[in-house]
C-alpha cells in the first residue's frame, strides 16, 4: 500500500483524526499544542498521528489535504485547517456540533 | 525569510491587501484585509495564501504562518 492510501485509510477509519507534531500529552510545537488542547477541552474523543515520527505522512499529507503545515484536524475525512481555524470554530459555535456529529456516526 | 518577502507575496495574490505581518524568522503573524476573501470561509481564505508560501513551508525556511484573513471592516 503506497502512503496516499495508507493515510486515505486512515481518514476513512477515523472520523476526527488530528495530525499533530508530537502527541496531545507531549506536542512539540505551540500551534499542535493548541490544537490538542482545545481539541482536549470539547471532550470529543479523537485520534491522532504524530508525523514526526512518520516522515512518510508528514512529507506527504499536504499534497493530500492541500495543506502545507501542521497541525491538521480532518472531521470526516475533510480537512478543517490548522490551530488557527480551529480556535476560531470553536469560538463562533460552528466546530463542536461537526466533532459530535462525526462522532455519533462512528457509532 | 524576512516581513517584507512574506508581505510581497501575499500583495502580489490580493494587490489591494492591507498586510501586517508581526514575527521574526521562521514564525510569522500576517493580518491580511482584503476583498479577495469575499464569500469565502476561513479554510477557502487561509489555503491560497499558505499555497504561497508552499516551498518555504516544506523547506523547513519557514516553520509556521498563523494567518488572520478578514474583509474590509471586519
Amino acid at each position: 500500500m503506497n502512503i496516499e492510501d495508507e493515510i486515505k485509510q486512515q481518514l476513512a477509519e477515523n472520523p476526527i483524526i488530528l495530525y499533530m507534531k508530537g502527541t496531545p500529552d507531549e506536542p512539540y510545537c505551540g500551534f499542535s499544542a493548541k490544537a490538542a488542547t482545545l481539541l482536549k477541552s470539547t471532550g470529543v474523543g479523537f485520534a491522532y498521528v504524530n508525523v514526526i515520527e512518520s516522515p512518510a505522512i508528514f512529507q506527504n499529507l499536504p499534497s493530500v489535504s492541500n495543506w502545507p503545515t501542521y497541525p491538521q484536524l480532518f472531521i470526516k475525512g475533510e480537512v478543517i485547517g490548522g490551530s488557527d481555524i480551529v480556535e476560531e470554530m470553536l469560538e463562533n459555535g460552528e466546530l463542536l456540533p461537526m466533532l459530535q456529529q462525526a462522532a455519533s456516526e462512528a457509532g | 525569510m524576512n516581513k517584507e518577502e512574506v508581505a510581497r507575496k501575499i500583495t502580489e495574490l490580493c494587490p489591494d491587501a492591507v498586510v501586517k505581518v508581526r514575527g521574526e524568522n521562521c514564525h510569522f503573524e500576517v493580518h491580511v484585509v482584503s476583498e479577495f476573501f469575499q464569500g469565502k470561509n476561513s479554510l477557502q481564505r487561509q489555503q491560497p495564501i499558505l499555497a504561497l508560501f508552499k516551498e518555504e513551508l516544506s523547506s523547513g525556511k519557514l516553520h509556521a504562518l498563523s494567518i488572520k484573513a478578514r474583509l474590509p471592516g471586519e
